[in-house]
């Protein structure tokens, strides 16, 4: 079990005037070596969630267990070892990039937990191959690098300190569309070659839908669904109408393809390939007969 | 003024920051009033830059920019300035004023407008971006949606004929995205606005009229939304993914089933696969 | 840590004291300022914390944000409580632990000195508590606007302060994310040394100067693309009224001080 909430809520200063994004009693269980998705609008809660899987933030009821860590209200565990071993990615990583050049950047972190500087540089290396970039990134300055490219080495400084867990909130936002979508995959490598345990949070489902395995819907600091592609597909129009979750198109026209041909029953097909391969498929049946001109 | 009189009227322009690196060279194209369009290109194009130069917010090195028939010059750009209103990406550093009450006053301020009717336009524009409740708040209390609300209401109550929006829906969650492009379309059905868009955002363009595709510094395309998104060569070349249904289409194309033209050229992409799938 | 909200923002409650013209807020701050600075004993001080607590009821805001508000700066209270006490050698001998002595009179001198801190800091809360920053900003312009005739401009001096009022949070905002992001990279303020502290500290500046250049960069052009020039005429949307209650409110603190310098006299 890489993480598993039992009952976790978390309160900002109860005395606060103003509200913020809090967890009421939020109980979940994820695998190891999973690819999950955590969707919800702004303010659900889901950024607060990601906080309590490396101990930043510790529940005020309830228990997290991340690992072989507990976290609870009042306990204090070993959180250092706990954040090697889970990596936490904020949004806009590339806000956070501070040294002069990529190669110490990429080293600040295995270099805090107690690496010697050659394998801080190694790691480094490796990082840098993860997202996609060569060694010749190394002495850069990570500032002059372009906005996706800073994106990946943020994410790779990260990396670096080789987490078993990764926890990324809004990886791909403000990117252009071809950059997230090599970004999503990169992170699909991550878990089904490198066997790491993934979790994304993201408002944009269709991006990570060909790669997580488990979805989560956040709403208002309570998880509203947790589930398959599968199910999420089959309670997609639910989840919209109850907790105004942006439905992507793909799941869209597949809910009313099988709504019209009763295919509730089938793998959901959420590829333009594969929909149009099946939605040729029922053509030549003959269900349909086909309109206009060929 | 006549109504014929394009928007914009772009000859010749170059642009560069410094002389080793032009970032926009000899560009030339009109914009229609009333119409939308959208630039579109890869990261480093220059479409921020050339958004920048139609609002008058960067001056061109060589050519020409005309603004409903008026050139675009440090001696123009005093009485232009209330032509064009812009909209940028982060919704945090367009947020002047402390409540959003002051922030959509900031730009009347700015034009001397008497207050009886600075209040009148705050509210009236309010209410119709749905922020009349909101009037109040500190900007920390809002999500980023409901800043871009802001952002938009305050360049409407300055009462411009031509919106520069410059990747204004980037930042917003998918929700709050979804709500911007039907503010836009909204805009556009109104047809009192000249409408830009610089997007990666294949809803937003295929919204929109026309697309300029901008690539090395040049116009590499000036298409429809639809044009582009059929042509793979560009749609790589700009970074950009077509929005599903069209991808969809196009995957059932190769299957050998078509789209009738009449169907096409109507409605919402998506609702021109349906009638080819439905039974009857 | 949510402290940094409390800056620069505004607390509706519907108390009397909010409506009140941003000028006189200001001058009665000045005016309790200068009430606090002739309080040197304890009945004054009294006096003058009785007075503050008042009107912080008044504001219908509850105290402990007042408190709050006070609380970035107690190391400076401690500090100036410490010295005072410290070398002010007046009273009875209380303590004298190998150079250093504590005397009654001292003691007496460091609590009220740390008190006064107390109050002035918690008081002048008040004045953003009650009043939105752009308000506030206004009624600046207006007490200042006479330094025009000494060729100061005002506009430019509540320009920058309106800026920095709007924009602090969310700098600090982002300084706070930035060191959440650098304690899940191993490096984590609350647990590190203090050596390792301030190198931490330090490092955070390269990100948070480029980000605050960004933003100093994407508001100046959004001001410009509103038609902003500075030092041009300017309508102004709030219209600031002087009521009865504001030369009440500022008419009272001139009763403070008063009162204060009454009690100095009788006292002496």
């Amino acid at each position: 079990m890489a993480v598993d909430f039992e009952k976790v809520s978390f309160a900002y200063d109860a005395r606060n005037m103003w509200s913020h994004s809090a967890l009421h009693e939020v109980s979940l269980r994820l695998e190891e070596g999973v690819f999950t998705g955590i969707a919800g609008a702004t303010g659900s809660g889901k950024s607060t969630l990601l906080q309590h899987f490396n101990g930043l933030l510790k529940p005020t009821e309830g228990k997290v267990r991340v690992l072989d860590f507990t976290l609870e209200a009042g306990g204090k565990p070993l959180l250092q070892e706990l954040r090697r071993r889970v990596g936490l990615v904020f949004q806009f990583p590339e806000q956070q990039l501070f040294e002069d050049t990529v190669e110490k950047d990429l080293m600040f972190g295995p270099l805090n937990f107690g690496m010697d500087r050659e394998a801080a540089r190694q790691s480094a290396i490796r990082a840098l191959r993860q997202v996609g970039l060569d060694e010749s990134f190394l002495p850069r300055n990570p500032f002059h690098l372009s906005g996706g490219q800073m994106r990946k080495v943020a994410i790779a400084s990260v990396l670096a300190m080789d987490p078993e867990v990764i926890v990324l909130d809004e990886p791909t936002a403000t990117l252009d569309p071809e950059s997230r979508a090599e970004l999503a995959e990169l992170l699909g490598r991550m878990q089904q070659e490198e066997g790491k345990t993934v979790i994304v949070v993201t408002h944009r489902i269709e991006e990570m839908l060909p790669y997580a395995g488990t979805w989560i819907v956040m709403h208002q600091g309570k998880k509203v669904f947790q589930g398959s592609p599968a199910e999420l597909v089959h309670e997609a129009a639910r989840l919209e109408s109850e907790y105004h979750l942006a439905v992507p198109a793909c799941i869209k026209v597949w809910n009313r393809l099988a709504e019209q041909y009763g295919l509730e029953q089938e793998e959901p097909c959420l590829t333009a390939e594969q929909t149009a391969a099946r939605i040729s498929r029922l053509l030549e049946a003959g269900d349909i007969e086909r309109k206009g001109g060929g | 003024m006549t109504e014929e009189q394009p928007a914009y009227h772009v000859q010749h322009v170059s642009f560069a920051y410094s002389p080793e690196q032009p970032v926009l060279s000899d560009l030339s194209f009109s914009i229609l009033p009333g119409s939308w369009v959208s630039l579109v290109g890869p990261n480093g194009c220059g479409k921020s830059t050339l958004a920048k130069l139609l609002g008058g917010l960067l001056a061109v090195n060589e050519g020409m920019i005309e603004v409903q028939g008026i050139h675009l010059s440090s001696a123009t750009i005093g009485k232009l300035r209330s032509h064009i209103g812009m909209v940028f990406q982060n919704p945090d550093n367009q947020f002047i004023g402390s409540t959003v009450e002051e922030d959509i006053a900031f730009g009347l301020e700015s034009r001397c407008i008497p207050r009886e009717e600075m209040k009148e336009r705050v509210h009236s524009y309010a209410e119709k971006l749905e922020i009349g409740h909101l009037l109040s708040k500190h900007p920390a209390e809002l999500s980023g949606g409901q800043k871009q609300r802001v952002a938009i209401a305050a360049i409407l109550a300055l009462e411009p004929d031509i919106i520069i929006f410059d990747e204004a829906s980037s930042m917003l969650d998918e929700r709050a995205r979804g709500e911007l492009l039907d503010i836009l379309r909204g805009m556009k059905e109104e047809g009192r606005y000249t409408m830009i868009s610089i997007t990666h955002d294949a809803e937003e363009i295929m919204a929109s009229d026309r697309a300029i595709v901008l690539s090395d510094g040049g116009i590499a395309a000036d298409l429809t939304p639809w044009e582009l998104f059929q042509d793979d060569q560009l749609l790589q070349a700009c970074r950009l993914i077509a929005p599903y249904p069209v991808r969809l289409e196009k995957e059932l194309n190769k299957l050998g089933i078509t789209v009738p033209q009449e169907i096409r050229q109507s409605g919402e992409v998506e609702d021109r696969i349906w009638p080819l799938i439905l039974k009857k | 840590m949510r402290n940094r909200l409390l800056f620069g923002r505004s607390i509706e409650t519907g108390s009397w004291i909010h409506p009140i013209d941003p000028r006189a807020k200001l001058t009665g701050m000045v005016l309790y300022l200068a009430a606090l600075l002739l309080v040197d004993s304890w009945i004054p001080l009294l006096a003058a914390a009785i007075f503050s607590l008042i009107y912080m009821k008044m504001t219908l805001i509850p105290l402990k944000y007042y408190a709050k508000a006070a609380k970035p700066l107690w190391v400076l209270m401690v500090f100036i409580f410490v010295v005072q006490t410290l070398t002010v050698d007046e009273g009875r001998l209380l303590l004298e632990i190998g150079n250093v002595t504590v005397y009654a009179g001292g003691l007496s001198r460091g609590l009220i000195s740390a008190s006064r801190m107390l109050l002035l800091v918690s008081f002048t809360a008040m004045l953003t508590f009650t009043t939105t920053p752009g308000l506030l900003n206004q009624g600046l312009g207006g007490v200042l606007a006479p330094l025009k005739k000494i060729g100061v401009s005002a506009d430019r001096l509540t320009l920058m302060m309106g800026i920095a009022l709007r924009f602090i949070p969310t700098i600090l905002d982002e300084t706070h994310k930035i060191l959440k992001a650098q304690a899940a990279r191993g490096a984590d303020l609350k647990e590190l040394p203090w050596l390792e502290k301030g190198k931490l500290l330090v490092s955070l500046l390269v990100p948070v100067t480029v980000s605050a250049f960004r933003r100093a960069e994407e508001l100046v052009l959004s001001m410009e693309a509103r038609g902003f020039i500075i030092g041009e005429p300017r309508s102004e949307y709030h219209k600031l009224v002087w009521s009865t209650k504001a030369t009440g409110f500022v008419l009272s603190f001139v009763v403070l001080i008063a009162i204060v310098l009454v009690l100095k006299l009788v006292l002496t």
